[in-house]
């Protein structure tokens, strides 16, 4: 047998040595092994008393009191409203760690929704509704800007026509002096 | 030839009772489930010590470990109309009185941080099983032994502590102790190595 301590599985066989869960075989080699490695032997020893030294730790029985506290806050329990017991057992970090595994794939469809609603089919034919709905304005716009530009340039050639109708009226008048 | 064969055939009849256990736990809980009073009865009678032991040198405490096991029962007592045997009963069980204890020691932890006049209050040390036997100097050497053990298991950090306990006391294998504390089977090796490895230095002297 290879030396545990070099192979790096001591603390195992260790264990295993003193819990008693060792092969026949396996508890030959060991022990045949220890005979000749002062360190295994020594460890051996060590894990043995503190295995040892646990056992001295004795208990005493549980109290009588046990069972009748245990059925008292059973039945103390049992008075609690319905929503009470409800919530208690929604509000207990236990029931949402039960869901643990679905967090996940629940964050996933999450993100996969949040992102078709964003880039999706839908969000293309917004922007096509909105030109359609916007098309009349901007051609009233148009419209109202053209109808601006007529009336100016009407009111431009009125304004001409208003000089050319004083003219004749002044042009006489002036003829005399120049002869 | 015959000491393997007689080893093997008591492995089965181990393994057999074991069984049989299990599958009464998981039977009784069931009945529970149904409505019947007398199985819970049974079961609190047959795991009722192991867990306050257990939660009483996690705790360190004899009144806190029996509020703890109180809580333990009162859980299981709640989680019955949902409980489905898909995990060995008393992995379950362990896996509450950890979560408990655990979270105690965190917040006393807490509490010691905050205010350590506190520290020696009326938190009643855990009783240990009256030994009359010996003199006065007997008995004398056999407290302070206790008192190292118990001051080397206090020492380790809390999933280190829980493991030793429950392979030590309650002779859990290794991928229960895993199904218990929620990790693999090589964590746990490792959590109980490392504990082994600070006992030894400890307490080795004792024995």
């Amino acid at each position: 047998m290879r030396c545990p301590i070099k192979v790096g599985n001591e603390a195992e066989l260790l264990v295993a040595y003193t819990t008693g869960t060792m092969t026949p075989a396996e508890q030959e080699s060991f022990e045949l092994h220890m005979s000749e490695c002062a360190e295994c032997r020594e460890l051996a020893g060590a894990q043995k008393s503190v295995w040892g030294a646990l056992d001295l730790w004795k208990l005493p029985p549980v109290s009588d009191e046990f069972d009748r506290k245990l059925h008292a806050r059973i039945a103390e329990e049992a008075r609690l409203p319905w929503w009470k017991r409800q919530w208690d057992t929604l509000s207990h970090p236990g029931f949402w760690l039960s869901w643990k595994p679905a967090i996940p794939v629940g964050v996933a469809c999450a993100a996969l929704v949040g992102a078709f609603l964003l880039h999706g089919p839908m969000h293309v034919p917004m922007t096509h509704n909105v030109a359609p709905a916007a098309a009349p304005a901007v051609q009233s716009q148009q419209d109202a800007q053209k109808m601006d530009v007529n009336e100016v340039e009407r009111a431009l050639d009125d304004m001409d026509m208003l000089k050319q109708l004083d003219a004749p009226a002044s042009a006489p008048a002036r003829a005399p002096e120049g002869s | 030839m015959e000491y393997p064969q007689l080893s093997d055939s008591a492995r089965v009849s181990e393994d057999m009772t074991a069984l049989a256990s299990l599958e009464r736990d998981a039977e009784l809980m069931i009945r529970v489930r149904e409505g019947d009073e007398t199985s819970f009865a049974l079961l609190l009678n047959r795991h009722r010590g192991p867990v306050v032991h257990f939660l009483c040198r996690m705790v360190q405490n004899q009144g806190v470990a029996e509020e703890l096991a109180q809580e333990v029962f009162l859980r299981v007592y709640k989680a019955r109309a949902t409980y489905e045997p898909t995990a060995k009963f008393t992995t379950w069980l362990f896996r509450i009185a950890t979560h408990l204890a655990l979270n105690w020691l965190r917040d006393r932890k807490a509490e010691r941080a905050q205010d350590s006049i506190d520290e020696t209050s009326g938190d009643g040390p855990v009783r240990e099983l009256p030994d009359r036997s010996g003199t006065i100097e007997q008995k004398l050497v056999r407290d302070a032994r206790l008192g190292e053990i118990r001051a080397a298991i206090e020492a380790l950090p809390g999933k280190q502590r829980a493991a030793v306990l429950m392979h030590k006391y309650e002779e859990m294998e290794y991928v229960q102790i895993a199904g218990v504390l929620g990790c693999s089977e090589s964590a746990v090796k490792s959590l109980l190595f490392r504990a082994y490895e600070t006992l030894r230095a400890r307490l080795a002297h004792l024995v």
